[in-house]
């Protein structure tokens, strides 16, 4: 379950342990990195649980992508560890199928949170896939009921574009809705909808899919960050493998170049000049602002450069050792791995550095085919 | 007169010459850091000025007058304040920059402008700018007040084009007068035409744009006259005006009919001594954040900033508060049906006062005596800049029907945020001087770094409201935002737990609002109208003196 969920979403295979601990030698000339991420995975898990043991609630985001990062860089996970997160993740499930975000009791820690008391929280589609896959991955099983609800209600969240969300949380309108959140929840939708129908026979998602399909086609070259590209092109390849060359692979080689950092040879998710001010409908950006070449949006570039090469028969080549200055540039303190997101000139970085998605990403990087 | 007595005093010279010439300062403004670098010189004219020049300068030889020791009173202070929210802080990279205060409110204009005078002398000048966008006029009302007008310069016997030939010019195409405009006027149209709602939506207002922005111009000048003459107040020989009629929804409501009208006061000859400037904001601000009596120049001896009270604790003016409240013109409110109330005291004892509005049960306290300190002056100055409450509203509320007196304020720097939270704590005695709710804001320039947070966690960013302007639902990059706003401006970890929401809102940095019971709303404007425009009046409910 572990192999095929990496494989599926990370664009990485494992073979075994030693296969992952040559993979880091052979592309950062050390394992010190591996053995920091499994430290800080292992650490993080005694974390999550202990909190949630004490009735914290934690985001499904944290606890999908800790709990895969401990997987990869240990053999097992304790029995009282998982019995506590099956537990929780028992509570966050919307008895439509999917599963919220973070449990209720969160918005305790808010009092005054304008998501009022009054409003329930509900199930996301990305919080469903993270709820879903991290029950599978604790061998935690769904029922047919399970699944035929949430294949019913991400039918319901597809809009007449093609894509799929919900309105619940967020009523924007679509051409307001972030781009890297639209291409990352019809991966998210798209994954379910195409590997749960193996546990059940008799719903036919094909028209869903097909317009899925005709959403990535025809907006994937107007996507201008690396995420979303990154997400759109993996729907797609889900949905219709052979189709993804018609993307054009290599326009999509010039727009990763584009957005390679002559600095640390990482990738941006997007360059300054395409920061768009929606209520002005132009780009907007002053010369006190900082663009960041980052984790996540490096590994998703290698990724499309691989996937690309390998389906499409591509000859580019990655920076892939010149990389190695980015995740140093990216190692923090606590053993984790995150670069900074900075405004203007304040002096503390917007928001985390370290995250376990991008400590994950730095854990699997060596496995990339292209690395 | 207490309210006038200094509360300490600057010496610029002591500055100039103590920094051996070279004044630096730094000021944190909108997620920037505002530099500053001068070369002075400083000459004693006696009878106690200085000239104070660029050295080293061959042309003009820009130089200000002023005082050895420029009294610091509660008006300089609240000035400060002012210029710290609204005030221009930017440079051209060299140093010099523009001198410009952002405000409305024609009270606050003439406040700052004499302020102005009073510290940096009789050299300067004021440009009073009027900006405006041209859909403003782009209506049936808005055409028939140009042709009013017009018909009014004709009779003074200006040369202005009859109706006809107005309406006749409105027929041209775009691409002639294109053709004669000057070459920046052209850039800008250019840079219009690529912005593709813009165009869309606009483009048919251009030629009359072109044609009547003049008479637009000609209105919005002799409102301006008007608004000051209103007050009392008389343009001199320093002071000229100038209008800018914007190319239609270019910022603003954008609206055919509304107004976006924006003023500013700029201060001519005043540029080339920005780092003063800067310097007396940055560490006037920082000395009464830190309590501190003196501030002298590393290495040098003497302060150039001299406090004759304690900046946090001391002050001259010491206020009755029960006569204040009972008496006063100005503490009063006119409800939006025109009734007039004042403030109900409920209780007194020899600590506090205890009031409310009638017939409300929410009460709130202030102490017997209030002590006015260079603290309480800097927030209102900030509070004047940077509160949520409309200006015009705080001058006007105690005479004529106002309703939305909100007590609440937004900034983004940490010393802002902590001068107003720490005065409200000595204003009020109870929760009235606490916050209720605070919530952050981030604009559409800073999307793109909201969704790579959401990115670096593997969550998406969602947000309520078909326009997306609602508060934030994607609850791991609202946690992550309230914990930089708390790294940011510490002082907010003491109300963590009155965090509202995070909200995706308009164009700027992020910011926080806070907000707070707008019971007291009428008492606290009170005293910061009458600091500004009759100060002379809160004399007269003067308790004591103090140190």
């Amino acid at each position: 379950m572990l192999k095929s969920l990496i494989a599926n979403r990370f664009d990485v295979e494992i073979q075994d342990e030693n296969h992952i601990v040559a993979a880091h030698q052979s592309f950062f000339g050390t394992t010190d990195i591996l053995k920091s991420t499994q430290k800080y995975f292992s650490k993080r898990l005694q974390e999550i649980v202990q909190d949630l043991g004490q009735g914290h609630t934690i985001f499904i985001t944290y606890i999908f992508h800790t709990l895969i990062g401990y997987l990869v860089t240990h053999p097992t996970i304790d029995k009282e560890a998982s019995s506590v997160l099956k537990k929780y993740l028992k509570s966050i499930r919307d008895e439509r199928g999917g599963y919220f975000p973070i449990h209720e009791e969160f918005k305790k820690q808010f009092p005054k949170l304008g998501i009022s008391q009054n409003t329930p929280i509900v199930s996301e589609i990305y919080s469903s896939y993270y709820g879903f896959w991290t029950n599978q991955l604790l061998g935690q099983d769904h029922t047919n009921d399970d699944i035929d609800g949430i294949l019913t209600w991400l039918i319901a969240c597809q809009q007449t574009s093609g894509l799929i969300y919900s309105r619940e949380y967020s009523n924007t309108m679509e051409e307001r809705r972030f781009e890297s959140e639209k291409a990352a929840q019809l991966y998210y939708a798209v994954d379910l909808m195409v590997r749960l129908p193996k546990f059940l026979n008799d719903f036919d998602l094909e028209i869903s899919l097909n317009d899925a399909r005709e959403w990535v086609l025809s907006n994937f070259t107007s996507l201008r960050t690396v995420t979303a590209r990154y997400f759109a092109f993996k729907a797609l390849l889900l949905i219709s493998p052979n189709e993804v060359c018609n993307l054009g692979i290599e326009e999509l080689m010039g727009f990763l170049k584009d957005r390679l950092s002559k600095e640390d040879d990482g990738y941006y998710d997007y360059r300054l000049e395409d920061k768009f001010d929606e209520s002005m409908s132009s780009r907007s950006y002053t010369s006190d602002d900082i663009n960041s070449s980052h984790v996540f949006s490096s590994f998703y570039a290698l990724a499309l450069i691989e996937l690309s090469n390998e389906i499409c028969g591509g000859k580019t080549k990655a920076p892939n050792k010149a990389i190695r200055s980015l995740i140093e540039k990216s190692r923090n303190d606590d053993g984790g791995f995150g670069h900074h997101v900075f405004i203007k000139s304040f002096p503390t970085p917007f928001g985390p550095d370290t995250t376990d998605l991008e400590t994950l990403l730095v854990t699997l990087l060596p496995l990339l085919d292209i690395a | 007169m207490s309210v006038t007595k200094p509360l300490g005093y600057l010496d610029i010279g002591q500055l100039i010459k103590d920094s051996k010439g070279l004044v630096e300062s730094v000021i944190f403004d909108s997620g920037a850091y505002r530099v500053g670098k001068g070369k002075y010189d400083v000459e004693d004219l006696g009878e106690g000025n200085y000239k104070i020049s660029v050295a080293g300068s061959k042309r003009n030889n820009p130089h200000i007058i002023v005082s050895q020791k420029i009294p610091i009173t509660y008006q300089t202070i609240a000035f400060i304040g002012l210029y710290i929210g609204d005030g221009a802080k930017a440079s051209s990279g060299r140093g010099s920059g523009r001198i410009s205060f952002s405000q409305r409110e024609t009270n606050l204009t003439n406040f700052v402008r004499s302020q102005f005078v009073n510290i940096f002398g009789p050299t300067i000048s004021f440009t009073h700018r009027v900006n405006e966008d041209a859909l403003y006029f782009l209506t049936n009302e808005g055409r028939e007040k140009m042709s009013e007008l017009r018909k009014k310069m004709r009779s003074g016997g200006q040369q202005i084009p009859e109706e006809s030939e107005i309406l006749f010019s409105l027929q041209q195409e775009l691409a002639d007068i294109e053709s004669q405009l000057p070459s920046s006027t052209k850039r800008a149209l250019d840079n219009y035409r690529a912005k593709p709602n813009l165009w869309r939506r606009h483009r048919n207002h251009l030629v009359e744009f072109f044609m009547t922005r003049k008479y637009m111009a000609e209105f919005l000048r002799l409102q301006k006259l008007m608004e000051f003459e209103t007050l009392g107040i008389t343009i001199g020989d320093q002071d000229k005006i100038s209008v800018n009629i914007r190319l239609p929804g270019v910022k603003g409501s954008r609206e055919e009919g509304k107004s976006s009208r924006s003023d500013e006061l700029d201060v001519n000859g005043l540029a080339p001594f920005r780092p003063i400037l800067l310097r007396i904001l940055s560490d006037v601000e920082d000395s009464i954040l830190k309590n501190k009596k003196e501030v002298i120049v590393k290495g040098a001896r003497d302060p150039w900033i001299k406090w004759n009270v304690t900046p946090q604790s001391g002050g001259h003016l010491v206020i009755d508060n029960a006569a204040y409240i009972e008496n006063a013109s100005s503490v009063q409110y006119v409800t939006p049906s025109g009734r007039v109330n004042r403030l109900v005291i409920q209780e007194v004892n020899d600590k506090k006062i205890t009031l409310s509005k009638p017939r409300s049960r929410i009460h709130f306290s202030v102490p017997v005596k209030i002590t006015i300190t260079p603290l309480l002056a800097l927030f209102i100055g900030l509070y004047l800049a940077e509160g949520n409450t409309s200006k015009d509203k705080i001058f006007k509320f105690f005479r004529e029907p106002t309703s939305g007196l909100v007590i609440g304020f937004t900034g983004s720097e940490a010393s802002t945020i902590e001068v107003c939270i720490r005065a409200m704590e000595k204003i009020f005695l109870d929760e009235q001087g606490r916050i209720e709710t605070w919530r952050i804001k981030i604009g559409t320039k800073y999307f793109s770094e909201a969704a790579a947070i959401g990115n670096k966690l593997g969550a998406v960013v969602l947000r309520r409201g078909e326009k997306g302007q609602g508060s934030a639902s994607g609850l791991e990059i609202v946690e992550h935002v309230r914990d930089w706003s708390l790294e940011v401006i510490p002082v907010l970890q003491e109300v963590k737990g009155a965090f509202d929401h995070l909200e995706y809102t308009g164009a700027g940095i992020p910011r926080v609002d806070v907000f707070y019971n707008n019971t007291a709303a009428p008492y606290l404007f009170a005293l910061m109208r009458d600091l500004i425009v009759e100060p002379e009046l809160l004399e007269n409910y003067q308790a004591e003196t103090n140190e």
